[in-house]
């Protein structure tokens, strides 16, 4: 304990070492922001929701995202009227499995497109039930 | 230091460990990653969905992450990148360029709830967001958060001279615009 000029008052050992540290790391998010706020509890949330969506599940990764696009309908449809669009002279091939379309889809419409670009053809429900975790061996 | 960024590497690359190393990670870093981006993109719904990303790219690169560089570096330049992706991703779906996008979102600063800056901040933001998008984030990293030279370069991967002068014209630039705005 520390005690100066009969001062009755007393703070812990190394208390003014370490207040400025502490005072500095506090008001650290308050420098960072100027003026930008985030809502109350946000960064206790944001934590949970990294955890959950990394822990449980794998997402995000492109190869990913196109394989569940090819199982969607929905978005097959808007693909299939691109695709036709784009190659007129040329329309689907519906008798082969829908192999050219499929290769016209990785080959040349998905492959400019980044996670969010996909995703936003997704809706909510869809991308939540496609993203399942498999783990590694 | 570097040892003990590595055991944390290699923590993060173990299966065994990777969930509680990788829960650690983003305890330490949240706070950081989501001001950086949120300065670039300004919006807190899209800061949001960056750094949410940018946290899920790590967990799924962090294998094939070589240590060349410190891992906050590395966090960094993929946040960096998300956030410039995100941008051009939105001006695009809009026909707008990227900074005719980011000026468009300062614009309505005025009206963000998670926004509640002074007329001084509110003025520096629309001048910031006038700057060529590097420009812009040499800025926000130099000014802002206080980083040195030599980290923002590796984080970037662009030469200490380039940065230097890069900020030199930002500051420049906003200074005149305020002088000229007073």
């Amino acid at each position: 304990m520390e005690s100066k000029n009969n001062n009755p008052f007393k703070v812990p050992n190394g208390y003014f070492e370490t207040l400025e540290k502490e005072l500095l790391e506090k008001t650290k998010t308050n420098y960072n922001a100027y003026g930008f706020k985030t809502p109350k509890g946000y960064f206790d949330q944001l934590e949970r929701n990294i955890l959950v969506k990394t822990i449980p599940q794998k997402v995000l990764n492109n190869k990913t995202l196109k394989r569940i696009l090819f199982g969607i309908s929905s978005v097959a449809a808007s693909l299939l009227l691109h695709y036709n669009i784009a190659n007129s002279n040329d329309p689907l091939i519906t008798d082969n499995g829908g192999q050219a379309f499929e290769e016209y889809l990785e080959n040349y419409y998905l492959e400019d497109l980044n996670s969010y670009e996909i995703l936003s053809m997704l809706d909510d429900a869809e991308i939540e039930t496609s993203f399942t975790y498999i783990s590694k061996p | 230091m570097e040892q003990r960024q590595s055991l944390f590497v290699n923590a993060l690359k173990h299966p065994s460990t990777r969930e509680e190393a990788f829960a650690r990670l983003v305890g330490e870093y949240k706070e950081r990653l989501y001001w950086h981006i949120r300065k670039i993109v300004i919006n807190h719904d899209d800061a949001n969905d960056v750094v949410q990303t940018t946290f899920i790219k790590v967990h799924l690169n962090i294998e094939d992450f070589k240590e060349n560089s410190s891992l906050y570096t590395w966090m960094y330049r993929i946040a960096t990148n998300e956030a410039l992706n995100f941008i051009k991703s939105r001006a695009n779906k809009i026909g707008l360029k990227n900074q005719e996008w980011t000026e468009s979102i300062t614009d309505s600063l005025e009206a963000d709830i998670y926004f509640d800056g002074d007329e001084a901040a509110l003025l520096l933001q629309k001048e910031i967001a006038k700057l060529p998008e590097k420009q812009r984030i040499v800025f926000n990293m130099k000014y802002f958060d206080g980083m040195n030279y030599e980290s923002i370069s590796e984080i970037l991967e662009t030469s200490i001279g380039a940065l230097k002068a890069s900020y030199h014209h930002a500051v420049k630039k906003i200074k005149t615009q305020l002088n000229d705005g007073i």
